[in-house]
């Protein structure tokens, strides 16, 4: 690849500057500021791109632009490419025909040369050897050893850098970088891990110690309780050896009292049941008869003492004539009084015949009423016709005073000339009364008013005093009669006089305000006054006309009234001669009055009835009298039976002996029928009792066949065996009790066996013995467990190896993390280095080779082959065989030693890559001679490889140098 | 009628196991995911209780070998008496993390526990009425079973469910210890109705017909356990198999990508990665997080400031989310290749690291590797590691040589 044109746009100061190279050796010349830095840099920028600084350094001042392109040709195509600060970021862009072709084609087209490359191989320049003489004297044989190796210095650089960074994380024998300290740490924790270890292992330990002392709990404590159990049992039998012997004993002698083998306990019970209920039937038995034969004496006693078996009459008899007779006696004494009351009734009557004159007149209710009849009638016409007289006179009476009254009102009447002069005078009057009527139909008006006034007036008043009334009514009604409503009442009663005082004033002040003239007063009166005198006088008139109707109709009443008093008076003389009839027939009646005839006709119907009942009350008083009689002889027979000599002389005497005699034989027999009635009842018992106890009886019989004994007797003996026995099983039980409170269940086979106590004594001590080591070996042990288990929790809740591991692997994280990092670094270099060895062997000998011949020439054989020390450092031979340190020669020698250096490696890469050569002042500090040599070793490198030498100075003008002046 | 049986699947709790990657972490959350285990172990025990199962399987690895502490083992114990209590029996076989511990203490466990006694596949039975469960398992006796033990699980002839336990990895698993290794087709030609397997980290459903399945650890441990960890509720019926998982972490790793290409101030991208933040908090909790975020070049190399500022509040928050590692990144990245054939020396370096070994690697590291506590107790690095450090070292060459940011 070459060059062919630079075309700057702007760069630096160039500015639309197009140069065109050959393919062979450009020479472009021109002075100090005349650009040709600013070309090179150009070239580098199209390229490779600028850092910041040096893209600053070269904007243009004049349009604030940098860029540009070049033209380069493979020999086949060419290409532009094109670089502006201003388009597409920066970047470089190829073109191939005007079109863009992709970065890779362009990085093809430069042969994969990059800006590293370029720099260290095809890019040389006089400040090079500037820098390389700057380095210290000891580097410089490194930076010519790497150049020679890599074509560039910075590798050296690098390679420290790597070393600085990985140093700072470890080093081998360091301390304080932080892999060193954290393997440190590590170190450290692990020593700690080891020991929570051995503590963990330890607590296996005192798991399994723990568990075997479980173990050894549990069997001293199963030990304990056998032990326990022995001491307990032991114990227990030495406590009831006595009674456990008494057992032992009463066996034996039971055992032989043990012969009879049907008697039981219940049977005893039984027999000693039925014993006592004999007992107690005996006695009640004896009791019952007791009684019986003290009840049957009675009896007899009393039965002898009734005479009821003697007389011929029940003791109900008697009884009913002692009740039939005072009940006869009592009916005979009250006809008696009956009589008695009779007659004096009769006699009380007073009557005007005797009693045989009375048994003989005939009287009856007809009589009665004859005679009331004549009574009746002639008082009542006699009053009828007193009447009619009393009438009579007072008609008589109205005549004359109605006659009297017509003749004053004659009297007193007008004559016809006075009736005409009053009519002439009121019409005058009324004339007059016209002429003035306006005031007088006004003052008309106000009396009108004044009336209606009064009238308002006056039924205000009444309302509001009724109002008030209520008001007040109500006030006190309802209880609130206070002082308030006392003020109310006043207030009121005040208000309706003040109210009726102020209307009546106001209507009197109307009242004369509205007054007519006197004359029309005057006027009126005078009218009123002859209207009056016509009316009174047509009033007189008017009244003796009724007067003179009243006269007559008072005659004709007058002779109706006289007519009725005559017939009257025919009626009583009629009547008159019907009673002296009945005096002719009963003559006693004149000594009454005609109104006594009625009552003396009563009294004597009466007197007839009384004769009448006493006669019926005479024939009822003789029966009973005699079935008193014959009471009276039953009873004194009865008696007969009690007194001999019986003296019947008071009737009540006699029937309160028959009373008592009869009560007497009564309760005689009363009580024997109560004994016999008793005596029923003991029967009736002692039968009851006899069949209550009949079983029993039975039941003994049955018990001496199920024993087998004859009798009771033998009965008796074989229970008296029993008792023994019992009481022996008694003690037994006792004693059997007391060993069975300790032993319970297994009591029998306790007492089953025989025993040593003695022997047992002896145990019993030792085992409490054993059980008092035991003990001291459990606490001992329980101790050790508690021991064990407090230091196994210790163990357990620590967690610390948990935390230590938890540490460890934190910081193991991290010596791995910083060690990655470490070998990262340590394999960057250690693959430079390793690179560079490559290089020292692959490439390095022709690099070498080429350095030499160029040296060679350059110093004139002087300097004859160059070789790379161990140390890193340039080695040179002089003609004279002698090895030089590269530090050992001098700068100018250095100078051409690097010049040869760059130009054999610019050769040796040549061949794979074909690119320009591009040098800048590269021999400003060579003398002519060396210079020249230069020029003919560029010269004809030229024809391989295109060259672009910047110079100040004029270079040659013939070829094959193509010469550009910059200026 | 064989009645339904319902039982938890889990394996891997690796209880206190000490975690990875926790340099310059605060207190409250070092604490956090210290204890992250045991937590995750307390939650498969309330689960267990809440989901009245019949039965809880344990499929190796209760314990870590890097931390065989006593904590690990009252933790242990505390749940299984819990379950106890509750009636559920737990059936444990032992993988190989466990042996050590069983050597180190005693393990008297409650008596619902069943701990498959031997090395040899044995078979216990769980009865639920007329209904019985079958399981088959053995436990590790040494440190490693490098054979396989398959063709030991030969199934009864009684009726019920069969279950088999199996603390081992497949043949073809090489990212991992093969231990009791198997083969996918050796375990489906056997008649059981359910392979519980145990040891790899990942959840796994391997088959369905039967299901052979790693249930995965219960609560990640580092930032290459990520996601969700937890268990598997599992239903046996006559019909069907159900499984539900149940995520039981406390503590979630999470290895993440994001963009935040359309921010091109600090100030956006910062907001961009607090909402992030958040979103994940929300949705997870606990969150220890890796993040690479691609962001425009004129952002890059923030990350130690952001790292600082996005981590500085996370001391007080109980659902914190930590930051572990933030990567900004460019979509511009160097053709290696390219790189190998144009620059003569940087292709050189890369052309003698590909022909590097990992043996010529660690030559120039016998400096540390070399170092007595760095060889005792952290020995050396794994080739994972080896070949990481390469790339970063070939990485930092090429840093170092072409970075000189030019336009």
């Amino acid at each position: 690849m070459w060059i062919k044109q630079l075309e700057v746009v702007s760069f630096g100061k160039w500015h639309q500057k197009t140069i065109d190279l050959t393919s062979g050796f450009n020479y472009l010349y021109g002075n100090n500021e005349s650009g040709k830095s600013s070309l090179r840099s150009f070239i580098t920028y199209i390229l490779f791109g600028l850092s910041a600084s040096e893209r600053e350094q070269y904007t243009s001042l004049l349009d604030g632009q940098l860029g540009g392109r070049l033209i380069l040709t493979d020999g086949v195509d060419e290409y532009t490419i094109e670089r502006f600060s201003h388009r597409n970021r920066g970047k470089r862009v190829g073109y191939l025909a005007g079109e863009v072709v992709q970065d890779k084609e362009v990085e093809r087209l430069l042969d994969h040369v990059d800006h590293y490359i370029y720099q260290a191989i095809f890019s040389f320049q006089d400040r090079d050897l500037e820098a390389i003489r700057h380095q210290q004297s000891d580097d410089i044989g490194k930076v010519l050893f790497n150049l020679g190796l890599t074509g560039s210095e910075d590798i050296v650089e690098i390679e420290q850098g790597l070393t600085k960074e990985s140093d700072k994380l470890f080093k081998k024998q360091g301390r304080k970088p932080p892999i060193n300290q954290a393997l440190q740490q590590l170190k450290a924790i692990n020593e700690e891990i080891e020991k929570a270890q051995i503590k963990e292992q330890e607590h296996a330990t005192l798991y399994q110690e723990a568990k075997q002392l479980e173990l050894d709990i549990q069997a001293l404590k199963d030990e304990d309780e056998q032990l326990n159990q022995q001491i307990k049992d032991n114990q227990q039998l030495l406590q009831v050896s006595s009674s456990i012997d008494r057992v032992q004993l009463l066996d034996q002698e039971m055992a032989s009292l043990l012969n009879h083998s049907h008697l039981s306990q219940d049977v005893i019970d039984r027999y000693e049941d039925v014993k006592a209920k004999r007992q107690t039937y005996d006695d009640r038995a004896r009791a019952i008869m007791a009684k019986m034969s003290e009840a049957k004496e009675e009896r007899n006693r009393l039965m002898a003492q009734s005479k009821k078996a003697h007389f011929p009459f029940t003791l109900d008899e008697i009884q009913a004539w002692t009740v039939e007779w005072e009940y006869k006696k009592q009916q005979y004494d009250d006809l008696s009084s009956q009589i008695q009351s009779k007659r004096a009734q009769l006699q009380k009557l007073n009557l005007p015949v005797d009693e045989s004159e009375l048994r003989s007149l005939s009287v009856s209710d007809y009589t009665k009423q004859t005679w009331s009849r004549i009574a009746y009638d002639l008082h009542a016409n006699a009053e009828k016709l007193s009447d009619l007289e009393r009438r009579k006179r007072i008609k008589l009476d109205e005549l004359r005073s109605l006659e009297s009254k017509q003749q004053d009102n004659q009297k007193r009447l007008l004559t016809e000339e006075e009736r005409a002069t009053n009519s002439r005078k009121l019409e005058h009057v009324n004339q007059q009364i016209f002429i003035g009527q306006t005031g007088a139909s006004r003052g008309s008006s106000s009396r009108n008013r004044q009336t209606s006034l009064k009238q308002t007036s006056f039924m205000v008043g009444k309302w509001l005093a009724l109002a008030l009334a209520i008001g007040f009514v109500l006030t006190g009604v309802m209880g609130w009669m206070n002082v308030f409503s006392y003020m109310y009442a006043g207030i009121s009663g005040v208000a309706v006089y003040v109210l009726h005082i102020r209307l009546q004033r106001s209507n009197d002040q109307q009242v004369s305000h509205s007054g007519n003239s006197e004359e029309e007063v005057y006027l009126e009166q005078e009218k009123s006054e002859i209207e009056r005198i016509i009316a009174n006088d047509d009033q007189l008139i008017n009244d003796n006309r009724d007067l003179q109707t009243k006269i007559d109709y008072v005659n004709s009443e007058l002779r109706e009234v006289e007519s009725g008093r005559l017939s009257i008076e025919e009626i009583i003389d009629d009547l008159e001669f019907k009673q002296n009839q009945e005096i002719n027939q009963h003559p006693w009646l004149e000594r009454y009055e005609l109104e006594q005839w009625e009552d003396i006709a009563q009294q004597l119907i009466n007197a007839k009835h009384i004769l009448s009942d006493i006669d019926q009350l005479v024939e009822s008083q003789r029966t009973t009298e005699s079935s008193l009689d014959y009471i009276k002889e039953q009873m004194q027979r009865f008696l007969s039976y009690y007194v001999n000599d019986l003296n019947w002389r008071d009737d009540q005497a006699g029937l309160s002996l028959v009373r008592e005699y009869l009560n007497q034989e009564r309760d005689i027999t009363n009580q024997i029928d109560q004994h016999h009635h008793w005596l029923e009842e003991l029967e009736k018992q002692l039968q009851e009792l006899k069949d209550e106890y009949a079983p029993y009886e039975q039941a003994m019989e049955d018990m001496l066949s199920e024993i087998d004994v004859e009798n009771e007797s033998e009965l008796e003996d074989v229970i008296q065996a029993f008792a023994t026995y019992q009481e022996k099983d008694q003690k037994r039980t006792e004693a059997y009790k007391a060993v069975k409170q300790l032993f319970g269940d297994s009591t029998e086979e306790v007492i089953a066996q025989s025993y040593n106590w003695d022997h047992l004594q002896e145990v019993l001590q030792n085992n409490r013995h054993r059980k008092e080591t035991g003990e001291a070996q459990l606490e001992e042990k329980r101790q050790r467990l508690a021991d064990c288990t407090a230091h196994i929790r210790q163990i357990e809740e620590d967690g610390r190896l948990s935390d230590l591991i938890h540490e460890r692997s934190k910081i193991e994280d991290e010596i791995k993390t910083l060690s990655k990092q470490w070998a990262a670094l340590k394999v960057a270099k250690g693959l430079i280095q390793d690179t560079k060895s490559k290089y020292q062997y692959d490439y390095l000998p022709h690099v070498l080779t080429q350095t030499s011949q160029l040296f060679n020439k350059l110093t004139q054989g002087i300097y004859q082959t160059v070789r790379f020390s161990q140390e890193e450092s340039l080695m040179v031979q002089r003609y004279d065989d002698v090895w030089f340190d590269v530090r050992q020669l001098s700068d100018g020698t250095a100078d051409q030693l690097y010049v040869a250096l760059r130009f054999a490696l610019n050769e040796s890469l040549r061949d794979t890559k074909a690119f320009p050569f591009i040098l800048d002042d590269a021999f400003v500090h060579f003398d002519h001679e060396r210079k020249q040599e230069m020029m003919r070793i560029l010269s004809q490198q030229a024809k391989k490889q295109q060259i672009i030498y910047f110079s100040f100075e004029e270079g040659p003008s013939s070829t094959p140098y193509h010469v550009i002046h910059l200026n | 009628m064989k009645q339904p049986i319902r039982f938890i699947h889990t394996a891997d709790l690796h209880l206190d196991s000490p975690f990875k990657g926790m340099r310059e972490v605060p207190e409250n959350i070092l604490y956090d995911v210290q204890n992250a285990t045991l937590k995750a172990f307390e939650r498969l025990i309330e689960l267990a209780v809440n989901e009245q199962v019949d039965f809880v399987v344990i499929v190796g690895d209760l314990f870590d070998v890097q931390s065989a502490s006593l904590k690990s083992l009252v933790t242990l114990k505390r749940g299984l008496s819990q379950l106890n209590t509750y009636g559920i029996n737990v059936y444990i076989s032992f993988g190989n993390h466990d042996y050590d511990m069983m050597r180190k203490v005693d393990l008297t466990l409650p008596e619902n526990t069943y701990i498959f006694p031997t090395e040899e596949v044995s078979v216990t039975t769980f009865r639920k009425g007329e209904t019985e469960a079958h399981l088959y398992g053995f436990s590790y006796e040494s440190r490693a079973v490098r054979e396989p033990k398959v063709h030991e699980y030969e199934r009864i002839d009684r009726s019920g469910y069969h279950i088999a336990t199996l603390h081992g990895s497949l043949k073809s698993n090489e990212e991992h210890d093969q231990y009791a290794p198997f083969q996918l087709e050796d375990l489906k030609a056997k008649p059981f109705d359910y392979w519980a397997l145990g040891h790899i980290h990942k959840r796994d459903l391997l088959a369905q017909r039967p299901y052979i399945v790693y249930p995965g650890n219960i609560q990640g441990r580092h930032m290459k356990e990520t996601g969700e960890k937890g268990c598997y509720v599992v239903e046996l019926t006559e019909q069907q198999t159900n499984l539900s998982f149940h995520s039981l972490h406390d503590v979630l790793f999470l290895d993440e990508q994001t963009t935040a290409s359309s921010s091109d101030k600090i100030d956006d991208l910062v907001k961009v990665l607090a909402d992030y933040k958040d979103q994940l908090r929300h949705q997870h909790g606990k969150v220890w997080l890796r993040l690479q975020v691609i962001v425009p070049d004129i952002l890059q190399g923030y990350e130690t400031e952001l790292l600082q500022w996005l981590n500085e509040q996370e001391n007080q928050a109980s659902n914190w989310i930590w930051l572990t590692f933030l990567e900004l990144k460019t979509s511009v990245s160097y053709d290696r290749n390219q790189l190998k054939q144009s620059n003569q020396f940087v292709g050189e370096v890369i052309k003698l690291s590909e022909e590097h070994d990992k043996n010529q690697v660690t030559t120039y590291l016998t400096d540390l590797l070399q170092h007595r506590q760095f060889k005792d107790h952290i020995g050396t690095f794994s080739d994972e590691e080896l070949s990481d450090i390469q790339d970063q070292a070939e990485q930092l060459v090429i840093n170092q040589l072409l970075n000189d940011r030019r336009d």
